[in-house]
């Protein structure tokens, strides 16, 4: 039996030169090419004698697959090609592209046997942008997610930045460096994240054989610090991200509308107030914030329940009840003050009317299609979803975790005793601490009530309620999906917002 | 998408998954993640075990398929963990902690006990001494011994032996009895905590961690000990004190502390950390 033949498949919407570019590639007269085109473009593949075209329309294919893939296997099967080339656009998704090769309906087997698939090349225009914001924009995306190169037709950079903001890995080229590319065996995308893995390996091997108890750098407490933090909240962002992937998939796209109150104002109130029934803390509630958004809640709303839900949830509630001996006035100043702040910061966004905060790359994947494929099941869809975003958003919290524990090692040198503050200095060095601990808002009444010796209770206040709002974990996770500008809003509106209300507590 | 190929990522996915999951199973088995988060997780990280299994179970089924979205290097979010969870020298150095020794420490989390045992002029929680529960000795120790007989005690030499379990329990009878123990000797295993910051020259803590949510809010508690070689005991190691319950001060705040007549060498408890309920 023969090799299998060399494929490349060159995915484009209409007119985007595909045939063109097919065309400057069908120039070695050693060679035969079948070119299997899924539409008629206006320019033509060259009628030359070592260059053989099937054209198949696509009301054929959706009235009978397997014909379609029978129709290609004899086309095959007929000539001796040396190299084949498929051409399709953004009527057909990859998804019925798929179904054509990998056919196993007929009595053939599959057509992909004889195929090997190298190379799958996306080829567009500046008009890409247009098109992705069309209703249509899935078949697009699926195929820049699915191509290895792309090459852009005058050569626009926002163009090339879209792409990759899509599909980091693409390879982007021009005229002349696309045809190396293409006919290169192994591609170099696949070394670059070899290279990273395996150098964090090496580094972690460093850390294991460098003394222990080394005094500047305590790696050993940093590795437990660190062990802990993200023992403690990986099931927590698994628990956010998988209601928030339910929100995704099994949430009807009406829903919010039909049964969220549609008052604005009303709407800031209920979503602070749903918060009282998520027992999470704050590494989940960002999952859920980032689902809401995509759902279409608006921001004011979806940003007073992210505030909200780490201070009023019955596990904070009741850990804060237990640290101060049952002192209730201390949960009611806790979560009352948090539950205000939220409703405020809420209001502002209404007022602000911020829009469009999350990344481009994210309203992409508004409909999830990155992750998994229309005919997979729910359950399924649901691990896919869930998979997808915890391995997004976990290195993000691992980073932050990181960071938090080594200023965890380094604060502790600090000598608090040694000088006296003024009430405004307390609150800012225990507002600032809030945010650079990045602590579970479960757990940080601990913390808390350790600094009580020698900061005045209403710092102390101002740590439990600033620090569960935002802090540096929070920051880095929120990175991930939300654009700078409004992470930089957010997190200014919340230090005023909180800062106001601590100093205007203290002066009553 | 089906071809007969193997999808190099989806198998290096589906075997991390796989390590992972070991890992987590292991840390559960043989309880190691004490070391990390308290008992409490236990029922989380179940929950984390079955949905990383899963996924494994997910990616092994799909090592066939062509396609792959997911960039390979998002494996470094299991990668990472995974390689921090079987770290050998695991453990955190006493002088990181970013608690500081506290009175107040050993009243976390503990609601019968009385709100204020020592009564100093630096104590800031003014708020909490009104709504504080008024806890006469009496019934205070009695709901202590009715919910749990603490062994160790023999009235008739005024001793209190106490057993690593008991520590916690222990630590917070004697707080919450101050009269009742004054004077008895007592024997305890701890680690020892010096700060001097907030203690005297002489005084340290045989300490053990008390752990709330997980390694990173660990406390030291414990009860204050005078002991004139202090200078030569080293922060961290484990001490077996024995010593007189009297009245002492504390950064200012009157109560008991240990008097030390003997020091040895002690034994790290089989469950290092104290997980107060």
């Amino acid at each position: 039996m023969r090799n299998k033949i060399p494929t490349y498949t060159v995915l484009g919407f209409i007119d985007s030169g595909k045939t063109t570019f097919i065309n400057s590639f069908l120039n070695d007269s050693q060679k035969i090419y079948g070119v299997i085109q899924f539409e008629n473009g206006d320019i033509n593949v060259h009628k030359q004698d070592n260059v053989k075209i099937l054209n198949i329309p696509f009301r054929e294919i959706t009235k009978n697959i397997s014909y379609t893939s029978e129709k290609i296997f004899s086309f095959i099967k007929e000539n001796n090609f040396n190299e084949i080339w498929i051409e399709s656009n953004g009527i057909m998704p990859l998804n019925t592209l798929n179904k054509i090769f990998f056919n196993k309906f007929n009595s053939y087997n599959n057509i992909a046997e004889k195929l090997d698939f190298r190379k799958t090349i996306f080829i567009t225009d500046s008009r890409l942008k247009s098109f992705i914001k069309s209703t249509d924009n899935e078949i697009i995306t699926d195929f820049i997610l699915n191509s290895n190169l792309a090459y852009v037709i005058n050569n626009d950079e926002n163009t090339k930045k879209l792409l990759l903001n899509i599909n980091n890995k693409i390879k982007i080229k021009n005229i002349e460096t696309i045809k190396s590319s293409i006919y290169k065996p192994f591609s170099i995308n696949h070394i670059k994240p070899i290279a990273i893995i395996l150098s964090v390996v090496v580094l972690y091997c460093i850390l294991y054989y460098i003394p222990k108890n080394n005094i500047i750098i305590p790696i050993n407490t940093i590795i437990t610090l660190l062990s802990g933090i993200i023992l403690q909240s990986f099931p927590f962002l698994l628990l956010g991200i998988i209601i928030s992937s339910c929100i995704q998939i099994f949430m009807p796209t009406n829903f919010l509308d039909k049964y969220f109150p549609k008052d604005p104002i009303l709407g800031i109130i209920f979503a602070a107030a749903i918060g009282i029934c998520f027992p999470v803390c704050d590494c989940a509630t960002i999952p859920v914030f980032r689902g809401l958004i995509k759902k279409g809640l608006p921001i004011s709303s979806a940003v007073s329940f992210m505030i909200a839900t780490p201070i009023i949830n019955p596990i904070v509630i009741l850990s804060t009840y237990n640290a101060y001996n049952g002192d209730l006035r201390i949960v009611f100043l806790r979560c009352g003050l948090g539950f205000l702040a939220a409703l405020i910061i809420g209001l502002i966004f209404h007022i602000l009317k911020t829009k469009n905060i999350l990344k481009e790359s994210e309203i992409l994947s508004l409909n999830c299609k990155t992750y998994f494929k229309n005919n997979d099941s729910n359950i399924i869809k649901l691990l896919k979803h869930t998979q997808g975003e915890f391995l997004d958003v976990a290195k993000y919290l691992i980073l932050g975790a990181l960071i938090s524990s080594i200023i965890q090692v380094y604060l502790s040198k600090i000598n608090w005793s040694a000088t006296t503050y003024s009430t405004l200095s307390s609150i800012l060095i225990m507002m600032s601490m809030g945010f650079l601990l990045s602590l579970c808002s479960s757990s940080d009444v601990i913390i808390a009530k350790g600094f009580g010796n020698n900061f005045p209770f209403i710092s102390i206040l101002s740590f439990l309620i600033y620090g569960p709002m935002i802090d540096l974990k929070n920051i880095i996770l929120l990175s991930e999906s939300f654009k700078k500008k409004f992470i930089f809003q957010l997190t200014a509106i919340i230090t005023i917002v909180c800062m106001a209300i601590i100093l205007f507590l203290n002066f009553l | 998408m089906r071809n007969k190929k193997i999808n190099i990522q989806n198998l290096f996915f589906s075997i991390i998954y796989l390590i992972f999951s070991l890992i987590i199973f292991y840390l559960l088995y043989t309880k190691k993640y004490l070391n990390f988060v308290t008992p409490k997780s236990f029922k989380y990280l179940i929950f984390m075990e079955i949905i990383i299994v899963l996924f494994f179970i997910m990616e092994l089924k799909s090592i066939f398929d062509i396609t792959r979205n997911i960039n390979p290097l998002s494996s470094l979010s299991i990668i990472i963990p995974l390689l921090l969870f079987i770290y050998p020298d695991i453990g955190i150095d006493t002088e990181h902690l970013n608690t500081k020794y506290s009175i107040e420490n050993i009243n976390i989390n503990n609601k019968n006990n009385t709100n204020k045992i020592y009564q100093g002029e630096t104590m800031t929680f003014t708020i909490s001494e009104e709504n504080a529960p008024t806890l006469t000795e009496a019934n205070m120790s009695n709901s202590f011994f009715e919910k749990k007989q603490l062994t160790g005690l023999d009235d008739i030499n005024k001793t209190i032996s106490i057993s690593d379990n008991e520590f916690y329990d222990w630590i917070t009878t004697i707080f919450a009895n101050q009269n009742k123990y004054l004077g008895y000797t007592i024997t305890v295993n701890g680690l020892v905590f010096k700060d001097n910051t907030y203690m005297k020259e002489n005084q340290f803590v045989p300490a053990r961690l008390l752990m709330t949510c997980c390694i990173a809010d660990t406390a030291p508690a414990g009860l204050i000990a005078n002991y004139n070689d202090t200078n030569k005991l080293n922060n961290g190691d484990w001490v077996k004190v024995t010593g007189k319950l009297i009245q002492g001060d504390y950064n200012g705040q009157k109560g008991l502390i240990i008097d030390v007549n003997n020091i040895s060498e002690g034994n790290k408890p089989e469950q290092e950390y104290i997980y107060p309920k």
